[in-house]
């Protein structure tokens, strides 16, 4: 069966302390979720994500803490608005908008960590692997360059 | 508790919230609101004098309503600080609507007490007239009365008269008793001499009133009077058979007898003089006594008379015989009224009112009809009849008349409707006008458009140290209540002029006004706290006995009746504000003026112990919660304890003590429908209680538990203990609880093969489990910290760090963690206190290195950074983004908005993460 590589963004007061308990509290999560750990939701960069994508990731899912309880009093706003934009932003590129995802997970909420990442890994297993591949990239470089260009002129 | 409350290094801020926190680990801002207890801490001594005399009872919420408390209390004789607390919800609507801010709920609740002395104090507080405004008054504070919204309002007026009545019925003994009235005002201490001499133009209430103040500040006062009496418009406008005169005088003789120099037949025509003559101050308070006549023909023939003027005349002595007359009055309010009952009284004239729609009293109408007087409305006057000698009557229209809109009744005359009403003397009572003739020539002082004297904030006219209040200043007629409202505001203006701004202040606005909902309406009635009778209403006497006299018609409550009346009050204000207690505390330590006090502390740590709730037993419908003797753990605690409300002893219902007992487990906990959590202390509480019932009250016990859960050290043996004296224990989870042959039947599933189902029981204690807080959610927003999927606070790691939080600084101790027993949470404390010592012991804090930080070479002062902050660390210095360590927490948000990658957060760069993420998709 096809086994993902999934990129997980976690929040460190929230979602990683979520992820945390699921783990305490012996709840199974898929282990093709790689984590990466930032202060807060809101310090993660769009590019990052599309580098992930870049790199071969299957999907990526962003996890912060439930708007109105981010530890930064309002960091999780900005994720809240960069991340649906850059989703849609996808297609335009050539991925399913579907292997990114963005959620809330509160650090009491194990289950529900643990719930989201099976839903997601399942949703991109069934998705297949991420063909953004080289030929396709370098086509759309060379279109977006390209377009560049021709304003420039 | 003791011992923390006296420790030199523990300020206890009791009856306190946190607003706000801000900052960082050892350097928390901390907002306290202190709400005010209106008694000083650091005075008060604990005597409970006041709890003695406060006439207020409300149920005890620590007893849990067990039983009463008064509106000034204690928890308990150990409560920490020993201090007093005074509940009070807000002023109640009564005071607030009062001109003259009476204390209506302050001297109702006396009356229930029967203390009619203190009540009359309570009135006279800011009200000498309590006899004239306990019978002529427009009640705002009935129009106000929370009582309203379920029947009627509470009679207050009539309470205040029976109060003045009685007053006046034991005034030798008063004058031997102790004075309150001043207690709690600004005349509390003895006045110093000023040696100011004021000058006050009118002995009305509004002159008498502010004289009265100002004799009490220590000024001199003279008020002068062009009439024979003093009163004002009290004496020659209200009729003796609606306010005797004698009740008046003696109310009078009063304020003579506190030093008011009352020098009557003159009239002042010249204020400068008076302030050349060493007068400081003059105030004018000369009311309105000029009655308004219409420009219609014949209306100046001699037999045409002036409402005020008649009135005048009799009241000052004047003999006047209408019999035979037929005698006209022209106008629609309480005036007109007084004139036409007035004239009736004179001999039996046959007396007329004619006007366009009435707008007195009820009451008032209905007695001047009982005694004979004629209401002719919806007329508009044309012109008065007359041949030389004699008026023949007065030409009338008939009108359609609509309701009053900006104090002016909506008419529509009817031509063609042309009549004459007979009649051979016209009394004007159409309204009133002032009389400025007095005002000095050269206009120093100003009128105003439309009427009255110019004045400002202060009520200082045109001319410095010239004053004017009451109806003079507004130039048209109010009541009496607010001619003694203006009264007080003005000697508070004159003594701060006086003064040179330093006398008494202005009193502050009242903050709350405690209204009532309708279900707290009907919760009050329905418990049997305040009565449900319908409201009281004062009796006349026949008219028969009105005839040519000019007896009082109204007859004052009954004792009876007054306390009915008191009893329907529903103490919106809980605090009835009535002062007793400032006047019972010898040491000066009640404050009614309290108010918020917020105050900033700087903290290096924060310890969260704000504990848990009781699970209410009212959720869980199987437990019988609202059956009688069904009562929860807590409510059996405090029944037992020898200082509660039935001194230790455990009554049923009926009167007698148990003699079978169940105690139910788990009520709340482990349970899908409740709390899915144990409460761990519940078992070993309801094994103490088993025991406190062997020993104490001598009946069986049945213990219906699922789990017995004794965990901790010794209590095995406690349960082992407790079983071999005989305590029955059935294992099952209870489905019902029901009253069956008088008697409680407790059923349950999943018990045990070969034991019983159910029991039969005379008392069931529930042992409730614990619940967080109800604003626990509020508490963990302000300090930052999250909560576990029960509700509680959550710990920063549940092995490695059970007192701190995700939040460095802010500790937790106790069962607001999670669920607790005494051992536990002292445990837990003690941990968090070292931990919060370790802490702020070092003296100084290591702050997270990762914070943000510029590459100013490649920032472009675009300022995204700027405004992505949440902390306002960054700002645009030079169009280059620069970041204030301290104030930066280092979440990075400004990192992934910079478009130039100029910022940065150390420790969670670019680099790190991208490394990061090559690694793991390698």
């Amino acid at each position: 069966m096809f086994e993902p590589k999934i990129i997980a963004f976690l929040c460190t007061w929230c979602s990683y302390t979520g992820a945390d308990l699921a783990g305490t509290s012996r709840k199974a999560s898929p282990w093709n979720i790689r984590a990466i750990r930032t202060p807060c939701s809101g310090r993660v960069p769009p590019e990052l994500v599309i580098r992930a994508f870049d790199e071969g990731a299957d999907g990526v899912i962003v996890l912060g803490c439930h708007i109105g309880e981010c530890h930064y009093d309002t960091g999780n706003h900005r994720t809240a608005k960069r991340i649906p934009v850059l989703k849609n932003l996808l297609s335009f590129v050539g991925l399913e908008p579907e292997r990114l995802r963005l959620d809330w997970v509160s650090a009491s909420e194990g289950d529900r960590f643990s719930r989201i990442v099976t839903e997601f890994t399942d949703t991109i297993r069934e998705l297949g692997a991420n063909n953004w591949g080289d030929a396709y990239r370098d086509e759309f470089y060379a279109a977006l360059v390209g377009e560049v260009f021709e304003q420039e002129v | 508790m003791v011992s923390v409350g006296r420790h030199k290094n523990i300020e206890l801020l009791t009856f306190s919230e946190v607003e706000s926190v801000s900052g960082y680990v050892g350097n928390y801002q901390v907002k306290v609101r202190q709400k005010p207890r209106y008694v000083h801490e650091d005075l008060c001594t604990g005597c409970g004098q006041c709890a003695e005399v406060c006439p207020v009872n409300v149920q005890n919420a620590f007893e849990l309503g067990l039983n009463h408390r008064k509106a000034i209390f204690r928890n308990s004789d150990q409560a920490t600080p020993n201090a007093f607390v005074v509940d009070k919800r807000g002023v109640a609507p009564c005071r607030d609507a009062c001109p003259a801010d009476q204390r209506a709920m302050g001297y109702i609740s006396l009356v229930r007490q029967k203390r009619y002395a203190d009540a009359y104090w309570a009135i006279r507080r800011e009200n000498p007239f309590p006899s004239v405004c306990g019978r002529v008054c427009n009640r705002k504070c009935e129009d106000e009365c929370s009582r309203s919204d379920y029947d009627e309002p509470v009679n207050i007026m009539a309470i205040k008269r029976f109060v003045a009545d009685w007053a006046y019925d034991h005034r030798d003994e008063l004058a031997s008793m102790e004075d309150k009235s001043r207690v709690g005002t600004p005349f509390e201490k003895e006045p110093q001499p000023t040696g100011k001499r004021i000058a006050i133009i009118g002995a009305g209430p509004a002159g008498l009133t502010a004289a009265l103040d100002l004799v009490r500040l220590g000024h001199s006062v003279k008020v002068f009077d062009s009439f024979s009496q003093a009163g004002g418009m009290i004496r020659v406008g209200i009729p003796p058979h609606r306010l005797p005169y004698e009740r008046l005088e003696w109310e009078i003789e009063q304020i003579k007898a506190e030093g008011v120099e009352i020098q009557l037949n003159t009239r002042i025509d010249d204020i400068p003089a008076l302030l050349q003559e060493g007068y400081e101050s003059v105030l004018i308070a000369t009311g309105v006594h000029d009655a308004i006549k219409l420009p219609i023909r014949n209306s100046n023939h001699p037999d045409n008379w002036l409402s005020v003027d008649f009135l005048r005349r009799v009241f000052l002595g004047e003999e006047i015989n209408l019999s035979g007359r037929k005698v006209i009055v022209l106008g629609a309010g309480d005036v007109a009224l007084d004139v036409a009952r007035t004239a009736i009284r004179l001999g039996k004239p046959k007396v007329k009112i004619v006007c366009r729609g009435m707008r007195a009293s009820e009451h008032e109408i209905k007695a001047a009809k009982e005694e004979g007087v004629e209401i002719v409305p919806s007329r508009v006057f044309k012109k008065v009849v007359a041949n030389k000698k004699r008026i023949k009557g007065i030409e009338c229209l008939k009108a359609e008349v609509g309701g009053i809109v900006d104090g002016r009744r909506i008419v529509q005359e009817m031509p063609g409707t042309e009549h004459v009403i007979k009649g051979d003397i016209v009394i004007w009572a159409l309204g009133q006008q002032p009389d400025y003739s007095f005002l000095p020539w050269e206009g120093s002082i100003n009128t105003q458009y439309p009427k009255g004297i110019l004045a400002d904030e202060n009520l200082m006219t045109t001319h410095p140290g010239v004053f004017v209040a009451g109806d003079a200043r507004q130039g048209a007629t109010s009541f009496v209540v607010d001619a003694i409202g203006e009264g007080h505001h003005v000697a508070r203006c004159i003594d701060r002029y006086l003064r040179g701004e330093e006398g008494i202040p202005e009193p502050q606005l009242h903050e709350e006004v405690a209204r009532l909902e309708p279900d707290e309406i009907e919760q009050k009635i329905s418990q049997g706290i305040v009565t449900e009778k319908p409201r009281q209403t004062t009796k006349s006497i026949p008219p028969i006995e009105r005839e040519n006299n000019f007896n009082e018609v109204d007859l004052a409550f009954s004792e009876v009746e007054a306390l009915t009346e008191a009893s329907r009050c529903l103490e919106c204000g809980v605090c009835a504000e009535c002062l007793e207690c400032v006047s019972a505390c010898e040491k000066g330590a009640v404050d009614q003026e309290m108010r918020d006090k917020v105050e900033d502390y700087t903290v290096g740590a924060i310890i969260l112990a704000t504990g848990f709730k009781d699970f209410d037993a009212k959720k869980a419908p199987e437990y019988g919660a609202d059956l009688p003797d069904v009562i929860t753990a807590l409510e059996f605690e405090r029944l037992i304890n020898p200082s509660g409300p039935t001194k230790g002893q455990v009554l049923t219902s009926k009167g007698k003590p148990p003699k079978r007992v169940a105690i139910l487990h788990c009520v709340g906990s482990r349970n899908e429908k409740y709390h899915k959590y144990c409460s761990r202390a519940c078992c070993m509480y309801s094994l103490k209680l088993a025991q406190l019932v062997h020993e104490y009250v001598d009946a069986e016990v049945f213990e219906i538990y699922r789990d017995m859960r004794t965990f901790g050290k010794g209590y095995e043996e406690f349960y082992n203990r407790v079983s071999d004296e005989g305590v029955n224990f059935y294992h099952g989870l209870v489905n019902n609880v029901s009253q069956q042959n008088g008697n409680l039947l407790v059923q349950w599933d999943e018990n045990f093969y070969d034991e019983p189902d159910s029991v039969e029981a005379d008392m069931v204690i529930l042992a409730t489990g614990f619940e967080p807080q109800d604003d626990t959610a509020k508490v963990a927003s302000i300090f930052g910290v999250s909560r576990s999927p029960d509700g509680f606070f959550l710990e920063k790691h549940p092995k490695l760090g059970p007192v701190e939080t995700s939040t460095d600084g802010i500790f937790l101790a106790g069962a607001c963690q999670s669920p607790k027993d005494i051992p536990d949470s002292v445990a837990q404390a003690g941990a968090t206190a070292a931990a919060a010592l370790s802490l702020i012991d070092q003296g100084n804090v290591l702050l997270d290195p990762s914070v943000a930080r510029v590459t100013a070479s490649i920032c472009a002062g675009c300022g995204q950074c700027v405004s992505a902050c949440p902390y306002e660390a960054v700002a645009l210095n030079e169009n280059v983004a620069s970041v204030n360590p301290y104030q930066c927490k280092g979440c990075g948000t400004c990192a992934a908005t910079c478009p130039n990658k100029a910022m940065s957060l150390i420790h969670y760069e670019d680099e790190h993460l991208i490394a990061e993420l090559d690694a793991l998709l390698r």
